[in-house]
């Protein structure tokens, strides 16, 4: 997905929309053994997270920032990973100047 | 951080647990714990008492946070009353805006606001502001408040634009801006909000609130600081975080491994007439719950969606049912992840329309309840009414020493709660995910061309059980000048279920009043006599009576749904707007006979409601109870619900059509 794709999107097609659990190749539980492990977008206390998670117990191998290529959250702004302006950050870099004083 | 289970199956911490897991005493911890929820109270107290606009100031609706910064994401470390689901969705969205911003770019005295509800934000009447607390040129803290403006323009007053299709029809989307920057306000920003709403005074005043809300915030963590040190209050943050999660991890040990299934129906969206599913799974296992929406029907094409606040508000179930008592914050949301399929109505994608927010939200709040209930039907609670119940009024004040005037109201009601195993569900409440008040109808009639024409318990309305449901609100209001009303109502055709074996209660409804020639309206317990009343939204039987059983939806109406917009509204129109009650709990024969009789003589319950619904026989006349008549009733009743089904819903049978009628019905 584009990330003008993720501005306008159109209602599914589909009745029910569902989310896909990628299987984590040669992944394995460290809790249970269960090798059926999947990678998925989830909300935890931190909001967008993905969740690499054993779907016998539920034991969570690791919770990941969602990448470009996640389309998760749904909506990203395409200046998410642009650089601050000197406006943006003016109150820090009087900060950093006292520090550095 | 903690994203783990802790494997104590205490609920609390020793003190050598606490000295050699966070290097300071439990009594330190405990005082800080306590401190970071003073700070808080501080900021409610703050912006309650200088807001201007009534939404902030007396409905409560706003929410102030203190968040803990560290490299795997920001928790919300306190929060405090007000509305209660700021203390779910401002942990996500500091996330979102931080995030996006950057720790790093922030100085001493910015702050950050944004109303996207793509990152988080409720909707866009919800402005979120954040601000980073230093000391000693550390950054420790996060600050948030959040607060309901009354208006952010768009087409439609107030912002609840129920005939939108896209959030362009609905308002002005604001990004993470920056609007204080090293302690002075931007321009720019203020100019973008303050122009762009039909409300700018009321803005600028609850802006300046939010304002000072951060600085006496900031302020009393300075005094934490000061006091304790950065490393101690960091580590009591850290203490205060992991006990929630400790507590609440050892609530979901205690339910059954297991999957737990439950669904919901929404009226419509304000623009077709097709219900909408909403499907919540749970999978318990061991001290993890993982709850996913996958089931839920896609976003409709109006305004019924909402575009992430779901994916925290769904654990307003969890606290209320799992751990009610220990105060919230962001430890207790690490037992649970949340699955929401994007392109559902609980995850609607740009540049769908969340108007309809408030709708989406009941109904989570009720899909939640039901679902934890399952999960622990000892401390099961029924439905509440299911519904916002949000009235929104505006026009152009036209009262003499206020002409030219622009006003803007916001009149929420009261729902019944549903009962639960102990005690009668709460009456006059709106839903406990919302938590806020109903306005001080004398402040209205000042600030808004409007007059308060009653204000009732809806008789006969509670959902029936042994511990029956609360009671709803029956508001009459009549404008004294021109304006627009918008509502957004739900559980319109859907009554919400009881719970254990309780009745389901009365749907939500509204009617035009005509006055007499006096300009008197008959008016008792919530009923005006139908030949006072034009049917405006709800199910209604053939004679024009709100019936939640047999009763056709929109018979008679203006309109399809109990979601419209921009209605006129002239001088000495009445309306008479109900909201929905809640369930009962348990059968409602096993209710005590006394409670029933003492609803009847507080004309909550008539003669022939207590007969029908609870098998309580009391002679009209005396009100005194007849024992005997009631056991043999209640002997019927039971063979009868064991044969035809469960109690029946609670409504007054039959509606008065005349005001000298309403007497016999015991109106």
């Amino acid at each position: 997905m584009t990330w003008v794709e993720r501005y306008i999107q159109p209602q599914p097609a589909e009745q029910r929309p569902t989310i896909e659990r990628v299987p984590v190749e040669g992944a394995e539980c460290p809790q249970c053994g269960g090798k059926d492990v999947r990678r998925y977008p989830v909300a935890n206390q931190h909001g967008a997270r993905m969740a690499i998670k054993c779907q016998d117990c539920l034991h969570a191998l690791a919770y990941e920032r969602p990448g470009p290529d996640d389309g998760w959250p749904a909506f990203r702004s395409v200046t998410y990973d642009w650089a601050a302006s000197p406006s943006e950050r003016s109150a820090r870099e009087d900060l950093e100047r006292r520090k550095d004083a | 951080m903690s994203q783990q289970a802790p494997s104590s199956s205490s609920d609390f911490m020793t003190s050598k647990d606490v000295r050699d897991a966070y290097g300071v005493d439990l009594a330190t911890a405990e005082a800080l714990r306590g401190g970071f929820m003073e700070v808080t109270r501080h900021m409610h107290r703050t912006l309650q008492r200088s807001a201007f606009s009534n939404v902030v100031r007396e409905l409560l609706d706003f929410g102030v946070c203190v968040h803990l910064p560290s490299e795997d994401g920001i928790e919300l470390v306190a929060v405090t009353e007000g509305c209660t689901h700021f203390a779910f969705t401002e942990a996500h969205m500091t996330n979102f805006v931080i995030d996006e911003w950057g720790l790093d770019n922030l100085g001493p005295g910015d702050t950050l606001i944004c109303n996207d509800p793509w990152r988080g934000a409720i909707h866009m009447p919800d402005v979120n502001l954040f601000r980073p607390v230093f000391w000693e040129g550390e950054l420790i803290f996060v600050l948030s408040d959040a607060a309901h403006l009354l208006d952010i323009g768009g087409p439609v007053p107030g912002g609840f634009n129920n005939a939108a299709r896209d959030f362009f029809s609905e308002g002005l989307r604001i990004p993470p801006m920056l609007i204080m920057s090293g302690d002075k306000p931007v321009r720019s920003t203020m100019n973008l909000i303050l122009e762009n709403s039909r409300t700018p005074m009321q803005n600028l005043g609850d802006l300046r609130a939010l304002f000072g809300t951060m600085k006496v915030g900031e302020a009393r963590l300075h005094r934490l600081l000061e006091r304790y040190g950065p490393k101690a209050v960091k580590a009591a943050s850290r203490y205060t975080l992991d006990l929630a999660d400790r507590r609440m991890r050892n609530a979901v040990a205690a339910v059954p491994d297991g999957v737990y299934e439950a669904e919901e129906w929404i009226d419509d969206d304000g623009l077709g007439t097709e219900p909408v599913r909403v499907n919540l799974r749970g999978t318990v296992k061991g001290r993890h719950i993982e709850l996913d929406f996958t089931g839920t029907d896609r976003q409709p094409l109006g305004a019924l969606t909402t575009c992430w606040e779901e994916a925290s508000r769904v654990l307003i179930g969890a606290k209320m049912i799992l751990d009610p008592d220990h105060p919230m914050n962001a430890g207790a949301m690490r037992a649970f992840d949340v699955v929401s399929p994007p392109g559902t109505v609980v995850m609607g994608v740009p540049p769908t329309s969340n108007s309809q927010h408030a709708e989406v939200a009941t109904a989570i709040a009720s899909l939640s309840l039901q679902l934890f209930s399952k999960m622990v039907p000892e401390r099961a609670v029924g439905e509440d009414g299911g519904t916002s119940n949000s009235n929104i009024f505006g026009g152009i004040d036209q009262r003499p020493g206020r002409e030219g005037m622009p006003f803007g109201f916001v009149v929420i009601g009261g729902l019944g709660w549903g009962g639960n195993a102990g005690a009668d569900g709460i009456s006059f409440c709106t839903t406990p995910l919302f938590g806020v008040s109903s306005p001080t109808f004398e402040l209205m009639e000042r600030d808004a061309p409007m007059i308060l024409r009653g204000l009732n318990a809806q008789i006969d309305a509670a959902g029936a059980g042994e511990f029956r449901s609360g009671f709803q609100t029956a508001l009459a209001l009549e404008a004294s000048g021109p304006m627009s009303w918008s509502a957004v109502f739900d559980s319109g055709r859907f009554t919400r279920s009881g719970t254990a074996g309780g009745g389901g209660g009365m749907t939500s409804f509204g009617y035009r009043v005509r006055k007499d020639e006096g300009g008197g309206i008959p008016m008792s317990n919530g009923v005006v006599p139908l030949d006072h009343l034009t049917p405006l939204i709800g199910r209604f039987s053939e004679d024009g009576g709100p019936d939640p059983v047999d009763g056709e939806w929109g018979r008679g109406t203006e309109h399809m749904t109990a979601k419209v917009t921009n209605i006129p509204l002239d001088p000495g129109d009445v309306l008479l707007l109900v909201p929905a009650s809640g369930g009962g709990y348990g059968n409602p024969l096993a209710r005590d006979p006394e409670l029933v009789r003492r609803d009847v003589w507080n004309e909550l319950v008539s003669v022939a409601g207590a007969a029908a619904n609870y098998g309580v026989v009391v002679d009209p006349e005396t009100l005194e109870l007849d024992e005997g008549a009631t056991k043999s009733r209640r002997a019927k009743l039971r063979e009868a619900w064991q044969r035809d089904g469960a109690p029946p819903i609670s409504m007054l049978r039959p509606w008065p059509r005349t005001a000298e009628q309403m007497k016999e019905v015991g109106a």
